[in-house]
């Protein structure tokens, strides 16, 4: 047992360390702004900053454009961004779960076509997975490609899709066999976003945000080379993405959390409430305390869970990860804001506390624990997979 | 980066699952328990002859150098068994006060017999106003022409009426607190065990009554005892976390089998989603105790060589959170029992007691998230 970084781990923290203090995201500043457009289009440039650099797809092989660090370093990569306090890159979904999941299950030509503009940030990929019937069933889908000559033809509806209208890409799941059980005649598909057919309809989330949308298919037409690894066999591959999706943000989660509790405690210092600062009111400081203890063992869970997966991979446990790190965030969330006082209700101006920041951070927790698999699909995935209980 | 013990750490552990698979079937605790609150001395002398007493004591004073993760390794079997007896009291508390508060001379004194566990020790650490540590201590340690007077009331003693050993904080006539090595036989000492909720581990009480302690039973520095006490707890916080994570593993197992085989309504229980998300809460806690036990273990073991800089908050952190997750499961576990977890054979009911025992040790709760605020918010 040692929990110690290597003198090349540490060497690495510091390369990344060092970078970050010399391209501060402040160069960006629309990157916090309250407008999703320009936050879009500034995301767009940081990426395109840190992808010259090389600090896109870190973990991603050498020979797919990433610099093949280990998991450790990519988890080193992601607490040092977090600390500079640079965002969240703009192609997240293309980074962490497309990228792996096309070095995976994709064909050569498709790593060569997609894999270097998901990391300048040219091609962002959305998600099509959800529909209005099929969300935490995900697999009932409806969704439909036919195949018609040496083309797919796709019709169906599909919802819950992040950054779908500043996408160029879509990495659609679809049923291409209806008569096969219900697990066995699933694909996936990679949709140009600008093929004719497609609608793309913008929701307003609870935080005032357009970044979800409804994605329409209507005789969607794309050659059969869309296909993402083999025909009705893209279950697998969806549980893959989904077990990437679940474990790599919890693990890259801590030191963001880290960084909501330091903002806790200077609105704890300066937000007045009932005449005085939370700092200084005994139940508040056990509260912001009860957030800093789960935030710390999110850190020392992470380490534990980054041993296991170099040794026994990615697995079940991916549903403990995000089951842990969401319901704890909300916990945090509802601290945050009951510090705020009055000021929890300002959500922007100079009367705002941190421009607003606490409020859409507490409102997109809510978020936290529906995607990717609801707290209730992650507690039955425990239960049937890792502790075996009967169905 | 590697959580997993190494092979000797593991071979520990092994060998101590073994040891209490074999003198201590399920059920086996809970007599012993019921019987006379401890382990019989068969057993203490079985775990003395494998070395477990002398783990973190020092070569030079007869125990194995080992450090506190190999310590952890037979603690956290002991908690999945809820072993009864003096073990943490002795080893953790009475070990390691003398380890970091005693001279080269008491420790060649007293630490050789309890490395070989013919000798016990405890801690008396609270009194009546329920502090845990001495900083207002109303044991009087007075001035003889030899040595001292001792005399005052100890409460929630561990292993009180087992101890050969008792350490006690006491005032000292200028005001400053030291601690003193008493012997158990010393005329004026009276002990008696209070009924305790957790039966495998009851607590006792303590009455000096001008116990006469010669100068050299004086452990170290005069006015020490604060700050070696408050040392030693947050090991001894840390080993509880352990303890705990092998009693919380054992409850999920138990758990586990029991919905599986228990028919309602023509299907096992652990079919019905009611069930399985309390299992799944259940896990997801034993997976992050385990976390943060281990950590903290490796903390403490760095601690133990010399490197003290995270020992205060890793322990305040993880004896918050083991706590809060064993107790929760413990009571879901009992839920998920129904009546079978309300019944005093079935052995569940020893963790519950234990995990409410454990929260009031060494600091609540209150105690330990002030010691994090004020440790601060930005640490790695």
């Amino acid at each position: 047992m040692d929990l110690s970084f290597t003198p090349s781990e540490q060497a690495f923290r510091e390369e990344v360390r060092a970078w970050l203090a010399a391209n501060p995201s402040s160069v960006e500043p629309d990157l916090a702004s309250h407008d999703l457009e320009t936050r879009v289009a500034a995301g767009r440039r940081w990426q395109r900053r840190m992808h010259d650099a090389g600090w896109v797809g870190v973990g991603w092989p050498k020979e797919h454009g990433g610099r093949g660090v280990s998991l450790t370093e990519e988890i080193i990569f992601h607490q040092e961004v977090a600390r500079a306090g640079a965002p969240e890159l703009v192609n997240v979904v293309g980074i962490n779960m497309l990228g792996p999941l096309l070095i995976e299950y994709g064909r050569p030509e498709q790593k060569a076509r997609f894999l270097p503009g998901i990391l300048s940030g040219d091609d962002i990929w959305c998600l099509g997975m959800s529909e209005p019937g099929a969300g935490s069933d995900l697999a009932s889908l409806k969704t439909r490609a036919v195949l018609d000559g040496d083309d797919f033809l796709i019709s169906g509806e599909k919802i819950w899709s992040s950054y779908a209208s500043y996408s160029s890409w879509c990495f659609l799941v679809v049923r291409t066999d209806p008569e096969l059980p219900r697990h066995r005649g699933i694909s996936c598909l990679a949709v140009p976003m600008n093929t004719p057919g497609i609608q793309i309809r913008p929701l307003v989330q609870i935080h005032g945000d357009k970044e979800f949308c409804q994605l329409f298919f209507d005789e969607v037409r794309v050659p059969k080379s869309a296909l993402i690894g083999e025909l009705n066999r893209g279950w697998e591959v969806v549980l893959a993405t989904l077990h990437h999706e679940r474990t790599t943000y919890a693990l890259s989660h801590q030191v963001v959390l880290q960084q909501y509790v330091a903002g806790m405690l200077d609105a704890a210092r300066e937000a007045q409430r009932q005449g005085r600062s939370g700092i200084d009111d005994p139940l508040t400081r056990q509260k912001i305390a009860q957030a800093m203890i789960e935030v710390d063992v999110l850190g020392y869970y992470s380490m534990k869970r980054i041993g296991d997966i170099q040794k026994r991979g990615l697995g079940a446990e991916s549903s403990v990860d995000k089951l842990y790190w969401t319901e704890m965030n909300q916990r945090l969330q509802d601290t945050a804001m009951s510090i705020l006082g009055p000021y929890s209700q300002v959500t922007s101006g100079e009367r705002a506390v941190a421009d607003g920041r606490p409020i859409h951070a507490f409102l997109h927790s809510k978020a936290d624990t529906i995607y990717s698999g609801t707290s209730e699909i992650q507690r039955n995935t425990i239960a049937d997979l890792i502790l075996g209980l009967p169905r | 980066m590697d959580f997993d013990p190494d092979v000797d750490q593991q071979m520990i552990r092994d060998s101590a699952g073994k040891f209490f698979a074999d003198c201590c079937p399920r059920g086996e605790t809970l007599k012993m328990a019921e019987a006379a609150g401890t382990c019989p001395d068969e057993l203490w002398n079985s775990m003395a002859g494998l070395g477990w007493m002398g783990i973190p004591i020092p070569e030079e004073y007869g125990g194995l150098g080992l450090g506190f993760i190999e310590l952890s390794m037979v603690l956290g079997e002991m908690g999945r068994v809820c072993l009864p007896g003096p073990y943490f009291a002795s080893v953790v508390l009475g070990g390691l006060t003398l380890m970091i508060g005693g001279t080269d001379g008491q420790k060649r004194r007293w630490l050789p017999a309890i490395a070989d566990g013919s000798c016990k020790a405890t801690v008396a650490l609270y009194e009546a106003d329920g502090r845990f540590l001495p900083e207002r201590c109303a044991t009087r340690a007075q001035r003889t022409a030899d040595g001292y007077s001792l005399s005052g009331t100890k409460l929630f003693v561990l292993a009180a009426d087992e101890a050969d050993l008792i350490v006690c904080p006491a005032t000292e006539d200028d005001g400053r607190t030291s601690l003193f090595v008493v012997e158990a036989g010393a005329p004026g000492l009276a002990r008696k065990r209070l009924p305790t909720l957790d039966i495998t581990r009851p607590l006792g009480e303590l009455t000096l009554d001008g116990v006469v302690v010669p100068h050299e039973n004086r452990l170290g520095e005069p006015g020490s005892a604060n700050a070696v006490l408050s040392r030693v707890c947050d090991f001894a916080a840390i080993a509880l976390c352990v303890e705990m994570t092998g009693g919380l593993q054992h409850v999920r197992e138990l758990t586990v089998e029991y919905v599986k085989q228990r028919v309602q309504f023509g299907k096992p229980i652990g079919s019905y989603q009611a069930i399985k998300h309390k299992c799944a809460d259940l896990h997801m806690r034993t997976e992050t105790v385990d976390a943060a036990a281990r950590y903290a273990a490796w903390v403490a073991d760095r601690a133990l060589k010399g490197d003290d800089a995270a020992l205060a908050r890793t322990a305040s952190v993880a004896k918050v959170f083991c706590q809060q997750g064993f107790y929760r499961s413990v009571s879901d576990a009992i839920q998920a029992h129904g009546g079978m977890g309300f019944t005093w054979e079935y052995e569940l009911h020893l963790y519950l007691k234990r995990a409410k025992g454990v929260e009031v040790m060494f600091g609540d709760e209150a105690f330990h998230r002030e010691r994090v605020i004020e440790s601060g918010g930005r640490k790695s």
